[in-house]
């Protein structure tokens, strides 16, 4: 009886705060980037800037694109990791890059995350649930790179 | 502590034509305008030119000096001048490969558009750390593009020199933990 109380509260939680929907239309359509064939993006696993966020989805279409790096500063404890909207959204972008890449018969799209230095990844976090299933290739380094 | 004097007038192929990198830091104003000038005009075989929160001299003050023949990499930190000085020291070095800029307001009026930029090589690297949409602006206008792009800057005006080199670029670099903000957040 009660849990049916707290489901019809948080129902009518969620009726006057919806949840917004997990994807941000870019502020500018970028033309094909041809060339491009390697990103590297620095930010932390928890909180993307909104305006990154933006720039990434701006990139519609890079036809040579190969291999993507995110160097992520990371909380001390990965166990437990739930993805902000703002990251659902890259993973989705992810997923249209790496379906893009498939459907021309290209090799897949890479995405290596690693961590900052000091600090470590959890294999298997799923990180990248959209992009591995449309598939793209993830590694995930646990620890830092020597540089 | 050794002080160092070249005569250059009367030894041209001296000492600082040996010299390739070259550091100014720390020089808010010039007590006079061609001082800059003359200084770097020593410095002939120069492929390096770092400027940490220095004036850069107007044109007019540079106009008798022959900069970088050999200059391939460029690194100006917070610089003194205005917009329009900025973005004509930058295009006066004809062999530029390397440019990092870390500025993020700079007076004066936006300059002139240059009537090659289109013709205008592609830098090798670019590096744009805070910078604001006026000099975001400034870059696209001038034409400077470039095959590797690194971004710390969180302007609006960014994709327009993502945009001017979006035929060309290879490698995009995006620092988004420390400076890629906006106001929403």
């Amino acid at each position: 009886m009660g849990f049916r109380r707290l489901g019809v509260m948080l129902t009518n939680i969620l009726d006057v705060y919806p949840v917004p929907a997990p994807w941000y239309p870019p502020s500018v359509q970028l033309p094909p980037l041809p060339a491009l064939t390697a990103m590297g993006v620095t930010t932390d696993l928890e909180y993307l800037s909104a305006r990154l966020t933006d720039i990434l989805l701006c990139i519609r279409s890079a036809p040579a694109l190969s291999c993507i790096t995110f160097r992520l500063r990371t909380p001390f404890d990965t166990n437990n990791f739930r993805p902000s909207d703002r990251w659902i959204s890259v993973d989705k972008w992810l997923a249209q890059l790496a379906a893009h890449a498939k459907a021309k018969g290209k090799g897949s799209l890479v995405v290596v995350l690693t961590p900052w230095p000091g600090r470590s990844l959890r294999r298997g976090g799923g990180y990248l649930p959209e992009f591995t299933n449309a598939g793209g290739e993830l590694t995930i380094e646990t620890s830092a790179r020597r540089s | 502590m050794v002080r160092w004097h070249a005569n250059i007038p009367q030894d041209p192929d001296g000492l600082p034509s040996y010299v390739e990198d070259v550091n100014f830091d720390g020089i808010p104003s010039w007590s006079d305008p061609t001082l800059f000038g003359r200084v770097l005009k020593c410095f002939s075989r120069m492929k390096t030119l770092s400027m940490y929160q220095t004036n850069i001299p107007s044109p007019e003050d540079l106009r008798d000096v022959v900069l970088g023949r050999e200059l391939t990499y460029l690194v100006l930190a917070r610089p003194f001048c205005t917009l329009s000085t900025l973005m004509s020291f930058i295009l006066s070095l004809p062999a530029l490969e390397e440019l990092f800029l870390d500025t993020s307001t700079i007076g004066g009026p936006p300059p002139t558009t240059p009537p090659d930029s289109d013709k205008r090589n592609p830098l090798r690297a670019l590096w744009l750390s805070g910078v604001g949409s006026e000099i975001a602006a400034s870059i696209s206008q001038c034409g400077i593009t470039s095959r590797k792009i690194d971004l710390a800057a969180g302007d609006k005006m960014i994709e327009k020199i993502l945009v001017g080199s979006s035929q060309i670029v290879t490698e995009l670099l995006l620092q988004g933990t420390w400076l890629l903000w906006d106001s929403a957040d």
